[in-house]
């Protein structure tokens, strides 16, 4: 097999690797969803066939654009960019085409009935290539604050950007621009050599050996620091704890590591109360409008949003702490004052279904007082949030289950349940207010239902598992 | 006949296909210092996994001080030490604080021991454990199991990390602080001139069984090597050999356990030749 085959057949690896067959379930479904709505007339049967080739489409590309620049980052270590002949132009070539085909692919599919391909096309593109640069550098990921910043002070007039832009270069120049600057960005996303190539390689290792199970995120300076201004800090409280003399059953939640205590999941809770707090203090005393920034009620609102992102993946987070602590439980598990057997599997339910669903309680506050703000009824952010909330709530009781059979976690599963939670979005909206404007109170008590049944059920099956302790080990026999 | 504090019976243990621990019993009596023995992959850890309970086994049994593994008391527990074979656990934590962690689950601490090695050992006990080098983050297990003073401690390649120093450190760690007190011991590692200065008895792990446990002295003055023609090894009793013979041009060897009259008597044939053998020769053979 040569270079270039080798390498495509890794590429569809991932695809395979990335597509579930729940994941491609949830597609076919969501592709089904357009096309009701073309039989019961609320859509033409153009668009309604376009969106149900796109929608499955858009979803595979995401799980493999989630997973796929990881594992080629994963292969240009500095030994094979540096010293295997033609290795790191080829993985290019290959991670360049892929991406300019899964960019046409898309645009070509919405723009069977929407139009605007070179749009949909750069967009496409930017999504991707912005992907790929954030798991290169995770500090461009605060990119998009910038972005949404300039776009809402009003010194960086976008459309007028665009604009001039595209009456510069014109569609086709647009394109060419920017698969120029995709080949750069891919160029510095796949480093050759050097101390820089060492250092991404060291930090690839160490993001990709936790989210396999490896140990979890160390005492670095920056978490240090962080630790030290976050008043739900891990160490904090475990130093409080071990001065009170807390009970060992109490204690056992710290032996999990930072990954899986509470705080993780409230602080972005306060932080993202905090923020809003102080942009609506902000915006009473005027400051906002002397800097020209126009934040209106929606987008208040709209700020919950980014918090809500760590309590989506909350059950993977969880499930990924429980087996990256994994070689700590068998010692925990020798711990005297330690449950064992069901005794423990009670406990561990307790301890991360109560993490969850306060979490959950106390976003829900959030949001319930988001909504007193005028034009909650009218805008889109109020059905995002409502859906996100059933999603969250839908989700909880993944976190429940047999520990002792836990498989090693894997970006693949973390990227289902961000695409499923988009999915489970568009769906809500799409069914909400474009089918039929179901009572939204009828919607939350079916969801609510649906959850308790499903948490029950869940909770019933960890509590007739094996010992929990170490998670994992059940899992190959 | 002391206690027993170890008491395995009919150990198996599968991982898929491959059966690791086949039918294994094994009692350790309390008192004694155990070191097993067995090649890559025999299955040592998975053993000791078993006999903690941290492993399911699909047959058998495993008691520690007559408790069943799988539901050991708390009582019991406190009564253990373990260090497992991956020193680097609660990375996310320093020194000081996984001490403080983990004396609060313990009746009993011995915190002028701990402060002793942790001087002596010269490990900062407010680094971040992650930063620590290898063999740091194993003295740190070790002072981890020993904190409690337990009963019983179970080690797992404990000084696979260790320089000599450390190692010396350790063994000396181990002989007055531990084997004085009468604990049992019982650990496994491929240094030999470590087990040779600390360990009473030697058990090999050889096809998921214990094939072999002796005492090491008693091991090392009664085997020998006996080379000669094929035909006349054959004088070597089946029961007396203890490894496969390897045979050469015209001849071969085998090791065999040799009470002294047997000894005098083979040394009487003037075919074979009888030659001491070390415990690297023993551990070569007998695994193999």
């Amino acid at each position: 097999m040569n270079a270039y085959r080798s390498l495509l057949w890794q590429a569809y690896g991932v695809l395979r690797g990335a597509a579930s067959w729940v994941l491609l379930g949830l597609s076919v479904l969501c592709a089904i969803v357009p096309l009701v709505a073309a039989l019961m007339a609320k859509l033409p049967w153009q668009m309604a066939t376009s969106l149900a080739l796109a929608i499955p489409l858009v979803i595979m590309a995401s799980a493999f654009w989630a997973s796929y620049p990881q594992r080629a980052l994963a292969q240009n270590t500095p030994l094979n960019a540096q010293l295997v002949p033609g290795f790191r132009r080829r993985l290019l070539n290959v991670t360049v085409a892929l991406w300019l085909a899964t960019a046409t692919l898309i645009a070509a599919v919405f723009a069977l009935s929407f139009g605007h391909f070179i749009q949909i096309w750069l967009i496409a593109a930017a999504i991707a290539l912005y992907i790929a640069l954030c798991l290169r550098s995770p500090w461009i990921f605060t990119l998009y604050l910038l972005a949404w910043l300039a776009s809402n002070t009003g010194l960086t007039p976008w459309p007028l950007l665009e604009a001039a832009l595209r009456s510069a270069l014109g569609g086709a120049g647009l394109l060419v621009a920017m698969i120029v600057l995709g080949y750069v960005a891919w160029s510095w996303i796949f480093a050759r050599g050097g101390d820089g190539h060492w250092r991404l390689q060291g930090r690839q290792a160490r993001m990709t050996r936790a989210f396999r199970g490896g140990p979890q995120p160390q005492a670095t300076k920056a978490n240090r620091w962080l630790g030290g201004v976050n008043p739900l800090s891990y160490h904090r409280f475990l130093q409080t704890a071990l001065v009170q003399g807390h009970k060992p059953v109490e204690l056992l939640s710290y032996g999990l590591g930072p990954n899986a205590f509470w705080g993780t999941f409230y602080s972005q809770v306060l932080i993202t109360a905090v923020l809003i707090l102080g942009a609506l203090l902000a915006r009473h005393l005027g400051l906002l409008q002397m800097l020209g920034i126009n934040l209106p009620d929606a987008m208040l609102r709209a700020m919950l949003l980014p918090g809500l992102i760590p309590l989506l993946t909350a059950p993977w987070t969880l499930w990924s702490a429980i087996y990256q602590s994994r070689k700590e439980q068998a010692l925990l598990q020798l711990l005297p004052g330690v449950p064992q057997g069901r005794a423990l599997n009670r406990v561990l339910a307790c301890l991360h279904l109560r993490y969850l669903l306060r979490a959950w309680l106390l976003f829900g506050l959030l949001g319930g007082l988001l909504m007193l703000l005028p034009g909650a009824k009218d805008d889109w952010v109020t059905p995002v949030l409502g859906a996100l909330a059933a999603f969250n709530l839908l989700t909880a009781g993944l976190v429940l289950g047999d520990y002792a059979r836990l498989k090693p976690p894997s970006l693949a599963g973390y990227a289902w349940l961000m695409v499923a939670a988009f999915v489970f979005v568009g769906a809500w909206i799409f069914v909400d207010r474009v089918l039929f404007a179901v009572p939204l109170p009828l919607l939350c008590t079916l969801c609510a239902l649906v959850a308790a049944v499903w948490m029950y059920l869940r909770w019933r099956m960890m509590l007739a598992a094996p010992n929990a302790f170490p998670a994992g080990r059940m899992a190959a026999s | 006949m002391n206690p027993l504090v170890i008491e395995i019976a009919g150990l198996e243990k599968h991982f898929g296909k491959q059966a690791v621990l086949k039918g294994l019993d094994w009692q350790i009596p309390a008192g004694k210092v155990v070191g097993l023995l067995g090649r890559n992959g025999a299955g040592k850890s998975t053993l000791m996994e078993c006999m903690l309970g941290l492993r399911e086994a699909d047959a058998g049994a495993s008691h520690l001080f007559g408790e069943p593994a799988h539901s050991l008391g708390d009582a019991s527990r406190a009564r253990i030490g373990y260090v497992p074979q991956q020193a680097d656990l609660f990375e996310w934590l320093t020194p000081r604080q996984l001490l403080d962690y983990f004396r609060a689950f313990y009746p009993r601490w011995n915190t002028e021991k701990v402060e002793g090695l942790f001087s002596r050992w010269q490990i900062d006990r407010d680094k971040a454990i992650s930063t620590l080098s290898g063999g740091q983050k194993q003295r740190l297990a070790i002072i981890r199991a020993l904190a409690h003073d337990p009963e019983l401690l179970i080690l797992d390649e404990p000084v696979a990390s260790l320089d000599p120093v450390g190692r010396r450190d350790f063994l000396h760690e181990l002989i007055d602080g531990v084997i004085e007190r009468n604990t049992t011991v019982l650990f496994s590692t491929h240094i030999l001139s470590d087990l040779e200065r600390i360990a009473m008895e030697v058990a090999f792990l050889k096809e998921g069984r214990i094939t072999l446990q002796t005492s090491l002295d008693e091991l090392l003055e009664t085997t020998r090597r006996v080379s000669g023609p094929s035909e006349v090894l054959l004088q070597i009793a089946p029961a007396e050999r203890i490894s496969v013979p390897q045979t050469m041009q015209g001849g071969g060897s085998v090791l065999a356990r040799l009470s002294p009259e047997r000894l005098a008597q083979i040394r009487t044939v003037p075919a074979l030749s009888v030659e001491p053998v070390s415990l690297e020769d023993l551990f070569v053979e007998v695994t193999q």
